[in-house]
Formats: C-alpha cells, sequence, structure tokens
C-alpha cells in the first residue's frame, strides 16, 4: 500500500483513513437523525394523518427492498471478505452482485414514486397533492417527510453504487483502505433503511 | 469458512427480524407496535455494525467515534421530545 503525506506508515494511514470514515458516518447519522426528529415532532401532532397516509404506502414493496438491501450488505460484507483471502475476481464478483441488488432497490423505490405521482400523493414541486382521507394535513407532512428521507437515502445509494463502479472499474489492485470504507459506507445506507421502513411503511397496519 | 459463515448467520438474523417486524405491525399492540418497530430495528443495526461493519475489531478510536455518534443523537433527539411530550 502507498504511504500518502503525513503519514510515516502504512498502520497510521491505515487507522486515520478507518477514524475518519467513522466520523464522516457519524455526520450522516446526525443529518439522518435531525430528519426522523421532524418526523418524530410531526407524528406526535398528526398521529391519525400519518397513520391513514402511510397505509397509501405498499408494505410488501417496502419489506422487499428492505430485504433487497440487506442482502446486497452480504454480498459487500463477502466481497470484504474475499479481498482479505482470496484474489480479485472473487472480491469482483461479490462487488458486481452488490451493485445489482442497489440498482433492484432503485428500480422498486422508482417504481413506487410512479404510482404515488399517479395517485397525486407529492406534495412537492407544485405536483399536486389530492388526499381524501382523514386529516389530510398530517397525510401532506407525512408524505413531505416520506419523500425527503427516502430521497435523501436514495442520493445516498446512488453515490454508493458510483463508489463500487469505481471500485470495479479500477485497474490497480483494488486498495484494502479504500474497499473497506466504501464497505462501512454502504452497511451505513442500509442501517438507515433498517429504521425508515417500519416508519415510513408500517405506521398503523 | 469461519469468514463466510458470520455474514450468512447475521444475513439470515437480519431477515429473521424483517419478518417479525412485519408480522408485528399487523398485530394491535396500541403504542407498543412503536416500541417493538424501534426495539427491532435497533437490533438490525446492532447486527450490521457488529458483524458487517466489524465495529469490535476497529479499535477503541473507532468505537469512540460510535458512542459519540449514539450520545449526540440521544441528546438531540431525547431532550426534543422530552420538551415536546411536556408541553
Amino acid at each position: 500500500m502507498t504511504v500518502q503525506s503525513p503519514f510515516d506508515d502504512s498502520g497510521a494511514q491505515d487507522a486515520a483513513a478507518r477514524f475518519g470514515m467513522w466520523v464522516f458516518l457519524g455526520s450522516e447519522a446526525m443529518l439522518f437523525g435531525a430528519l426522523l426528529l421532524v418526523y418524530a415532532l410531526m407524528r406526535i401532532e398528526h398521529g391519525e394523518g400519518f397513520g391513514a397516509a402511510s397505509n397509501e404506502l405498499s408494505w410488501r414493496l417496502g419489506a422487499l427492498n428492505t430485504a433487497v438491501l440487506l442482502t446486497s450488505s452480504l454480498c459487500m460484507a463477502l466481497a470484504h471478505e474475499a479481498s482479505i483471502h482470496t484474489r480479485r475476481a472473487v472480491v469482483s464478483r461479490w462487488l458486481a452482485a452488490t451493485l445489482v441488488l442497489g440498482l433492484v432497490f432503485l428500480a422498486i423505490k422508482g417504481f413506487e414514486y410512479r404510482e404515488e405521482y399517479r395517485q397525486g400523493l407529492m406534495p412537492l414541486l407544485q405536483l399536486g397533492f389530492a388526499y381524501a382521507g382523514p386529516d389530510p394535513r398530517g397525510a401532506e407532512y407525512f408524505f413531505s417527510l416520506y419523500f425527503a428521507l427516502t430521497g435523501l437515502h436514495a442520493l445516498h445509494l446512488a453515490v454508493g453504487l458510483l463508489a463500487i463502479v469505481w471500485l470495479l472499474a479500477g485497474r490497480r489492485t483494488m486498495r484494502m483502505q479504500v474497499m473497506r470504507n466504501i464497505g462501512l459506507y454502504w452497511h451505513f445506507v442500509d442501517m438507515v433503511w433498517v429504521f425508515l421502513f417500519p416508519l415510513l411503511y408500517l405506521v398503523a397496519r | 469458512m469461519t469468514s463466510v459463515m458470520n455474514p450468512l448467520l447475521a444475513w439470515l438474523a437480519l431477515l429473521s427480524l424483517l419478518a417479525l417486524t412485519t408480522a408485528g405491525a399487523f398485530v394491535d399492540l396500541g403504542s407498543g407496535n412503536l416500541v417493538l418497530a424501534l426495539t427491532v430495528a435497533a437490533m438490525k443495526a446492532g447486527i450490521v455494525v457488529t458483524a458487517f461493519m466489524k465495529i469490535g475489531r476497529a479499535g477503541s478510536l473507532v468505537r469512540l467515534a460510535g458512542v459519540a455518534t449514539m450520545l449526540w443523537l440521544a441528546i438531540l433527539i431525547g431532550l426534543t421530545l422530552w420538551v415536546s411530550l411536556a408541553e
């Protein structure tokens, strides 16, 4: 591994890279945490609207996407294991599987967004919000937060996909450090979804 | 072999917890539904952090970053909800 300035040895560089990544993920957790706090305050105020609006979402697609993302994390973990123990071909295979599952997740999410657009449930960009259930104000808050949270999450996932493409396209031997940090990021994005799924899809089933 | 077994077992546990949280949502537990959902989500996050992100092997500096993150989040969310619910 090449040692870069200001580090004298690869061990110190490795520890710094790892620590830096965890601190970055901590700041990301604060970002999603602040949005979830807004969600909590709105839900306390508009419990009925949140429950009814959540039932407009497909829990089946939400659960399916959770399984897809958890499986992608498994593939990423196996890629990391392979990078420690075996050849690059195995690593590339698991990374490719992670990439495909990430794309499947985004495709399902895109399909859901299209359905919500058709039903007039997008209270953003003047797309029109036509909701007939109880507490329409609360439902509007719910869908605003739904799009903010899932949109921000999808953006993070897309960045992760680009990082995986970059890893796969690199001709040089993959650097363990970079590979591990991209893996950490991927698992974090997975973890965010683990909280979003019950809070958005399973409010009042 | 164990290096492959551990992620596989973690994945099976995660899928089981996904089934539990989904099934649990259809049983009326009152406010217990939210408690169940968040408890299961926290358990899943714990599995991801330990089995996939391997925080246990990452050294004390990283664990400190993890604990600090949880502490800041607890202050942010805990104090805000405390004030909000007290009103």
